[in-house]
């Protein structure tokens, strides 16, 4: 009965509620229009809607106690109660302390107007605008200071990364990375950018310095996803494209030209030598030194006169790089889901992405899922959790250096004169047994087709398609925290994370190709495991006085540990190809493992002042202890200090309609840099310990061997960075920006200090804090809403960065290494090469400049050399390889569900070094190397004016010098999307589509560089900066896709 | 509202030492060297990882992470003595092609003038090290003895190949620019040091060797360390090249008599692989798991791993009888070069290297008698060994003089042939001028004055940047009549 008459209560008070719920209809305007996305929600329930392009919304209500919220970014909310009303107008007000949108700092978020540092900040839609492997990248020309360059074609490769210039030489220079308050020292390209709310880089002191001993190069903060309370809301974006290079091939000379330019080698070897009958020479020769006969049979192709012989028909004509290169596919799909209810929101997402790189076999695909979720616990306690998960798998052939295997150098160093599969004496294919044609490495018995004098033994076509190394790659973040309020004005936190990086990497050379062939192929395997976790707790007393006075101090303890475990092993002897674990191996060949950890204790303090919201102090301060150092110099304490001043909130303002907002900042700080690295870029962890390596045994007996030299003293490099700002709006918000200037002064310089190689010390250096080194720049960033109100809405925005590099101290007079020479007012990496004097035109000799000499040593002119040798010339400084400015254009365009956006980067001077053309430009001196058209101006007899010497097997006109180094400006078309958001008309039928999108979109389309074949991405640090190496061009991307929101 | 409190008092809780916290970590695949110099155990370990260091010496300023085939170990500087040479020809572009084509020397950044530098002043130094640490130690006076000996001896050797390849030859005048010396480890406050004179390295070279082969052992664990019998043959090549005969041919006779094992021809055609063979004095172990690869001493003979591209000269070929063991050449299918055979490479890569032979104490012996004015029991020698390699060899030349003197040198071609001790090596030492034949491709029939500047290699360019003892006014000379600099 009880049962019943509860049931009854239920249903009455539905049909109650029923008869109660009424439509309310309105518009919302704003400065006189319709305002379209404005949020109206029912307060205390999940209810609401969007109003519509023209601002008008219709909403159910459950009764006149409804309390309607209104609310929009920039503007501030308005509630109204809805009383016996039917029809609700509202007018929203442009709200100026909700500038822009709040911007993740260090330890927490601040709004715009209160940033007291220099942050730059990426939102999401414009993260997700761009098609990316490795997020990284999606700072490119988007944030003013950042330099991202992608020296890879191969997907995922990852970016160099440098923030305000090079502020270290031998510590790295790459920013720390923190992904959700926790430092992330695993690959980028193991997070999705779907997952990707925003990305802050934080550039000056006052926001790095809370990061300490680690902030030196910047900080870059990546902030997961979370949800927002209201309806569940999901979405689904799918695309699929193709990509190729982004930059073309070098141009290549034919098989009969190259043979010709053989010949001639040879013929003026002979000339040079005095033969008489030089042209008979080189065609009895040719044979013999490129050791294949493209046209077949055994006598030389080249007649005593250079000229192909009548007759003569090709045999093959390898086009390595249609053999060796691919144009890929592109597909990607996500799915997320979020929503919540007042207590508990959370954000779920999935996805999935394969992408093919430009070498044959290279590809990249990744499955990646979060969920974050956030809970109010009781109305004093909240947790919270972000649990992200990613496993890749890429295909990685060999794109970069000097290996045999390496694709890219495959084109550019073996001619079309050899084959990919073997030729008998004729030129004709030999087949095995089964009929198929046999891959050529180059080492065979015969006559001819047989000895390759390039390259050998190895056939990069069979390595690439039979070879495999692959990069497996497992990431697991999980962060957990719990925070609570108490006493009004106190919040303690506490938070821990644990990334759990995994790479696994299994190589397999197959026994019948290539550099395993005499062992029955090889099987490896590489693993890394790579624990870290940090635990931060903190307390925060945030309290206002007299309404005016708003103080919040934050104190914060944190432990990070690093724990860096690896393993590798390699076995030969396969009883068959095709096998690729190493059970199926014979042989143990190689077996290693070894562990790396570091680990830092730090103590924080935070304190922000904020009178009337338009004076903003704050000062920082963190100590941190390393275990990179040795104990009496692991200590660190890092400061900063900053301030702004809303200047357009003073009564003095007031008359000038035009400023809307103006603020300026200034901040002051140190911050350190304790990732220092061996010659090879590796982590050194403890740099500062004399110590025997152990595994120098010989054979069974063990042995030890001494180590590099190191300092005891040495300890982190500090950089202490000033930086003035001014943050602006005028014509109410409608031209927004800021400019920053900064001065970064590192010193205690962390430098491999060049020993003597006589003094016999490994690696031939040191690793000490000497020298200084100073980063100076400026940076602009405008936002232009051209069209804002109406139907058609356009934006653009420019940003730039000049910037300049410069070394302010070193331990000695001068520092040569490589190809750079460093002297104090010069930059780091100013190159210090011979310099080209072109070609003489009586011998067709190369030329470079070199000093003359009085009596007493002084340089007291310049002429060219007499010899073909490059040593007797002297280096002269040829320019840096640092670029001085480099920004970025983006513009949108939106006309009723139509979009239109793109995306422009450039970079301005620099040099950098093509030691790719080089090789190509070596003439004679590589019997049957690939060459570079440019070789066909070659000198070729008394009187040529040219700048290409002459072709023989001895000059070294192809040596490192000015004639090699380009002009490394460059400007890329990054990205241009097109959109259609289908009207709300047409999909609102359907019942459940909230929203439909369809887009086609190309990423790095066009490159504009005026050297063909050279990638102007290249390097900036590394191995060989300012060089190339043989890099595959990063690609160009063209795919179409569709968003669905539910 | 309690439960907050606790909530702060776990905050409290997790404020651990930091110190203690951050002391923890420490490496894991090292020692300091306290624990290297308490023990004959732990410096018997140095010296075994410093062969280990020598045999894979890989120059880690090459600025690439791949390793270069033409520049690895010391085995390398053999191949790199014989192709520069007469009776090997190189036509194909293949490493050791900069080397065979003079090319390497002509730049002072190429790999093989820093590898060379590198590798001698790198084993110069850790040697130094060991010894400071050895007298330091506590161990007993007859072990540092034992010890300090093996580690001049490496040192000695390492002064020898570097000074050879960067100074004239000691004959040529004691005044010469030779090469820095350093007889104390580098430390922190260490600056370059300039080149001292020829003789002053050879002094040392000498005070090192004669130490060694007073004090270092007889006996030896295993066949790649130095004892009393290598000390000699070292010594005995020294003094060769230093033109002290009598002493020559009495410290090779020492090598050979305190080795113990004569001769043994049928072990030339064994493939020069095992550290084993009789007739090898000292040499260097690999195996599959421990090998240079590609860049293995016999990667550059062997066709097992790939084709070998340095070839024999026809007129050298010439020199060898049907039934000398040592004719071990093949005829090239359409070419008048000759494929050797003298070197066998394993397939995995793991053959051993050799260093020094029974018969090469023979002929320094034969040498130094001949010089010294005992040529009978030079040409007794001599034919000792021509007749053990040849069975058809059985009358003497009965030269004497200067035949004598060439007839040993011709002798020492055909026996220590790709060994990088004979032709070229002999012509610098003895400072004689020679050129290649027409076998040799065109541009590369070179013609060398005696003491020709392409005889050596240049001081490699980051010396010279590093060193403020060493300025390019100290380089060697790099084309025709430019001038020695002169000693510090």
């Amino acid at each position: 009965m009880k049962r019943i008459l509860l049931l009854s209560f239920v249903f009455l008070g539905l049909i109650t509620s029923a008869w109660a719920q009424r439509t309310i209809s309105g518009k919302v305007t704003a400065e006189g229009e319709g305002l379209p996305g404005v949020a109206v929600r029912i307060e205390g329930t999940t209810q609401g809607t969007v109003t519509d392009v023209d601002g008008n919304y219709r909403l159910e209500v459950p009764g006149n106690n409804a309390v309607l919220s209104f609310s929009f970014i920039g503007y501030a909310e308005k509630k109204v109660t809805v009383g016996n009303q039917s029809v609700i107008n509202v007018t929203l007000a442009e709200d100026v302390e909700q500038l822009s949108e709040v911007v993740v700092v260090a330890y927490g978020e601040q709004s715009q107007r209160s940033l007291t540092s220099a942050v730059g900040q990426i939102d999401e839609t414009l993260i997700r605008q761009q098609q990316v492997v490795d997020i990284g990248r999606t700072l490119q020309g988007t944030v003013p200071g950042v330099n991202i360059v992608t020296g890879s074609g191969q997907p995922g490769s990852t970016p160099q990364i440098r923030i305000r210039g090079i502020s270290s030489i031998n510590s790295s220079s790459e920013p720390l990375i923190v992904l959700d308050g926790a430092v992330y020292t695993g690959n980028l390209n193991t997070i999705d950018q779907n997952e990707i709310e925003s990305i802050s880089v934080l550039k000056d002191a006052a926001a790095a310095a809370l990061y300490g001993s680690r902030a030196a190069s910047g900080v870059i903060l990546i902030t997961s996803k979370k949800g927002k309370a209201g309806d569940t809301r999901i979405n689904f974006t799918a695309s699929s494209g193709f990509s190729e290079r982004a930059v073309d091939e070098y141009p290549f000379v034919n098989t009969e030209q190259n043979l010709r330019l053989e010949w001639e080698a040879l013929y003026n070897d002979a000339r040079l030598t005095g033969d008489a009958t030089p042209g008979q020479t080189a065609s009895d020769e040719l044979l013999g030194r490129i050791g294949y006969n493209p046209y077949g049979g055994l006598e030389s192709p080249i007649g005593p006169n250079g000229e192909l012989l009548p007759g003569q028909t090709l045999k093959w004509e390898t086009d390595w790089e249609d053999a060796l290169l691919q144009r890929g596919t592109r597909h990607d799909a996500n799915l997320n889901v979020s929503g919540g209810s007042d207590k508990v929101t959370y954000f779920f997402s999935g996805s999935y992405l394969k992408q093919d790189g430009v070498v044959i076999g290279s590809d990249f695909e990744r499955f990646a899922g979060r969920l974050n979720l956030d809970a109010e616990l009781t109305d004093w306690l909240s947790a919270g959790l972000r649990q992200s998960i990613s496993s890749s798998t890429s295909n990685f052939p060999q794109q970069s250096g000097t290996s045999f295997n390496n694709s890219v150098q495959y084109i550019r160093t073996l001619s079309s004169i050899y084959p990919i599969y073997r030729r008998d004496v004729d030129g004709n294919l030999i087949l095995d047994p089964a009929g198929n044609p046999i891959f050529d490495d180059g080492q065979n018995e015969g006559p001819i087709n047989a000895v390759r004098p390039v390259l050998q033994p190895s056939n990069a076509v069979a390595q690439t398609t039979l070879d495999r190394s692959v990069d497996n790659r497992f990431f697991n973040t999980t962060q957990a925290f719990l925070e609570a309020s108490f006493l009004d004005m106190f919040k303690a936190r506490t938070s821990f994370t644990l990334n759990r990086y995994t790479y696994d990497n299994p190589t397999y050379t197959n026994p019948t190709v290539g550099s395993a062939r005499t062992v029955g192929g090889r099987i490896g395997r590489n693993r890394d495991f790579r624990t870290e976790w940090t635990l931060t707790n903190s307390l925060n007393w945030a309290n206002t006085f007299n309404e005016d006075h708003k103080v919040d101090i934050l104190l914060l303890q944190e432990a990070y540990d690093l724990t860096i475990n690896t393993l590798n092993v390699s076995k030969t002897g396969l009883p068959f190809p095709g096998l690729y674990e190493l059970n199926s191996a014979a042989t143990l060949e190689a077996i290693g493992g070894a562990e790396n950890k570091e680990r830092i204790g730090s103590l924080m303090a935070r304190a922000q002042y904020d009178f009337r919201n338009k004076y903003f102090v704050q000062g920082s301060v963190r100590r941190d202890i390393s275990s990179r150092f040795a104990p009496e110099s692991r200590e660190g304490i890092f400061y900063s200090v900053s301030g702004s001043w809303v200047i357009s909130d003073e009564s003095f303002m007031d008359g000038i309609d035009f400023i809307s907002f103006m603020k300026l900042r200034g901040s002051y700080g140190e911050v350190g840099n304790s990732f220092i690295q061996d010659n090879q870029l590796n982590q050194v962890y403890f740099p500062a310990e004399n110590v025997f390596e152990t595994g120098w045994d010989q054979l069974s007996t063990p042995g030890i061997y001494v180590g590099p030299l190191r300092n005891t003293q040495l300890t982190w490099e500090t950089s202490a960075i000033t930086n003035v700002g001014l943050d602006f709006g005028f014509f109410r918000e409608k031209l927004t920006g800021s400019v920053d200037a900064y001065t970064k002064d590192t010193e205690g310089l962390i430098f491999a200090r060049p020993l003597s190689n006589s003094l016999g010390v490994r690696t031939n250096s040191i690793l000490e804090n000497v020298g200084s080194l100073r980063n100076k720049g400026i940076e602009v960033a405008l936002n232009y809403n051209i069209l804002r109100d109406g139907a058609l809405t356009w934006s653009v925005g420019a940003n730039m960065a000049f910037e300049r590099n410069e070394i302010t101290e070193l331990p000695q007079e001068e520092i040569i290494t490589g190809n750079f020479k460093r002297v104090e007012g010069g930059t780091v990496y100013d190159f210090f090469i011979r310099e080209w004097a072109g070609v003489a035109p009586s011998t067709g000799e190369p030329m470079w400049y070199r000093n003359v000499l009085d009596e007493a040593g002084n340089v007291v002119g310049r002429d060219t050399t007499t010899s073909q040798s490059v040593a007797q010339s002297d280096r002269i400084f040829a320019g840096t390889a640092l670029p001085w400015g480099r920004g970025g254009f983006n513009t949108r365009l939106g006309f009723k569900g139509l979009d239109l956006s793109a995306l422009f980067n450039f970079s301005l001077g620099g040099k950098l070094l093509d030691t790719d053309y080089l090789g190509l430009m070596e003439g004679g001196l590589r019997p049957g190397q690939q060459k570079h058209t440019d070789i066909l101006r070659r000198w070729q007899q008394e009187g040529d004016i040219t700048d290409v010497p002459r072709l023989n097997s001895t000059d070294q006109g192809a040596s490192i010098s000015t004639r090699f180094l380009r002009d490394a400006s460059y400007g890329r078309l990054r990205n241009i999307t097109l959109g259609y958001t289908l009207p709300e008309n047409l999909i609102s039928r359907s019942g459940f589509i909230r929203g439909l999108r369809v887009f086609v979109q190309g990423d790095n389309l066009f490159t504009f560089f005026p050297y063909e074949g050279l990638d102007p991405e290249q390097s900036i640090g590394g191995l060989l900066p300012g060089q190339t190496n043989n890099r595959s061009s990063i690609y160009k991307t063209v795919t179409a896709g569709i968003e669905i929101n539910l | 509202m309690k439960l907050k409190y606790i909530y702060s008092l776990i905050l409290c809780v997790f404020i651990m030492s930091c110190e203690d916290f951050v002391d923890e970590p420490q490496p894991q695949a090292e020692v300091g060297s306290e624990a290297v110099f308490s023990s004959p155990e732990g410096v018997r370990a140095f010296l075994t990882g410093t062969y280990r260091a020598l045999r894979g010496f890989n120059d880690e300023l090459a600025n690439t992470t791949a390793s270069n085939d033409d520049s690895e170990g010391y085995g390398s500087l053999m191949n790199t003595r014989t192709v520069v040479g007469n009776d090997f020809v190189q036509p194909a572009f293949q490493w050791m092609a900069f080397e065979y084509r003079y090319l390497a020397r002509e730049s002072s950044n190429s790999r093989k003038v820093n590898f060379v530098w590198n590798m001698a002043y790198e084993i110069i130094n850790s040697m130094n090290l060991l010894i400071e640490g050895v007298e330091a130690s506590g161990l007993s006076e007859n072990q540092k003895e034992e010890f300090i000996a093996e580690a001049r001896a490496i040192r000695g050797l390492m002064y020898f190949e570097a000074v050879k390849e960067y100074a004239l030859p000691y004959a040529a005048g004691r005044d010469n620019v030779g090469i820095p010396i350093y007889l104390e480890s580098a430390s922190v406050a260490s600056t370059g040091n300039p080149r001292k004179s020829v003789g002053e390295v050879y002094d040392v070279i000498r005070a090192d060797l004669e130490y060694a082969s007073a004090n270092i052992p007889v006996e030896r664990d295993f066949k790649w360390r130095i004892n009393k019998a290598v000390a000699d043959g070292i010594l005995a090549r020294v003094y060769l090249h230093m033109g002290l005969w009598s002493e020559a041919a009495t410290a090779a006779n020492s090598a050979r008599t305190t080795y113990g094992a004569g001769l043994a021809p049928a072990s030339y055609a064994d493939g020069f692989d095992v550290l084993e063979s009789p007739e090898w004095i000292w040499g260097l172990p690999f195996s599959a798991d421990q090998t240079l690869y590609y860049g293995s001493f016999a990667s550059f003979w062997d066709g097992t791993r790939y084709t070998p591209t340095i070839k024999a000269n026809p007129t050298f070929v010439a020199e060898f009888s049907e039934t000398d063991v040592r004719n071990l050449f093949t005829p090239i299918a359409n070419d008048v070069l000759y494929d050797v055979e003298k070197f066998e490479a394993n397939p995995d890569f793991g053959e051993d290297v050799v260093l020094m032979r029974v018969a090469e104490m023979y002929l320094i012996e034969a040498e130094g008698l001949a010089r010294s004015g005992s040529e009978d029991a030079a040409a007794e020698l001599l034919f000792e060994l021509q007749s053990n390699r040849d069975p058809m060899f059985t009358t003497p030349s009965g030269n004497t003089g200067d035949a004598l003197i060439e007839e040993i040198l011709l002798e020492r071609r055909k026996e220590l042939y790709a060994e990088g001790l004979a032709d070229f090596p002999d012509y610098r030492r003895l400072q004689m001028g020679w050129s290649r034949d027409a076998s040799h491709p065109a541009a590369f029939r070179f013609a060398l004055e005696p003491n020709d500047y392409r005889f050596f290699l240049l001081i490699p360019q980051a010396e010279i940047d590093a060193n403020p003892a060493i300025n390019e006014e100290d380089q060697n000379p790099n084309a025709p009549g430019d001038t020695w600099p002169a000693a510090k």
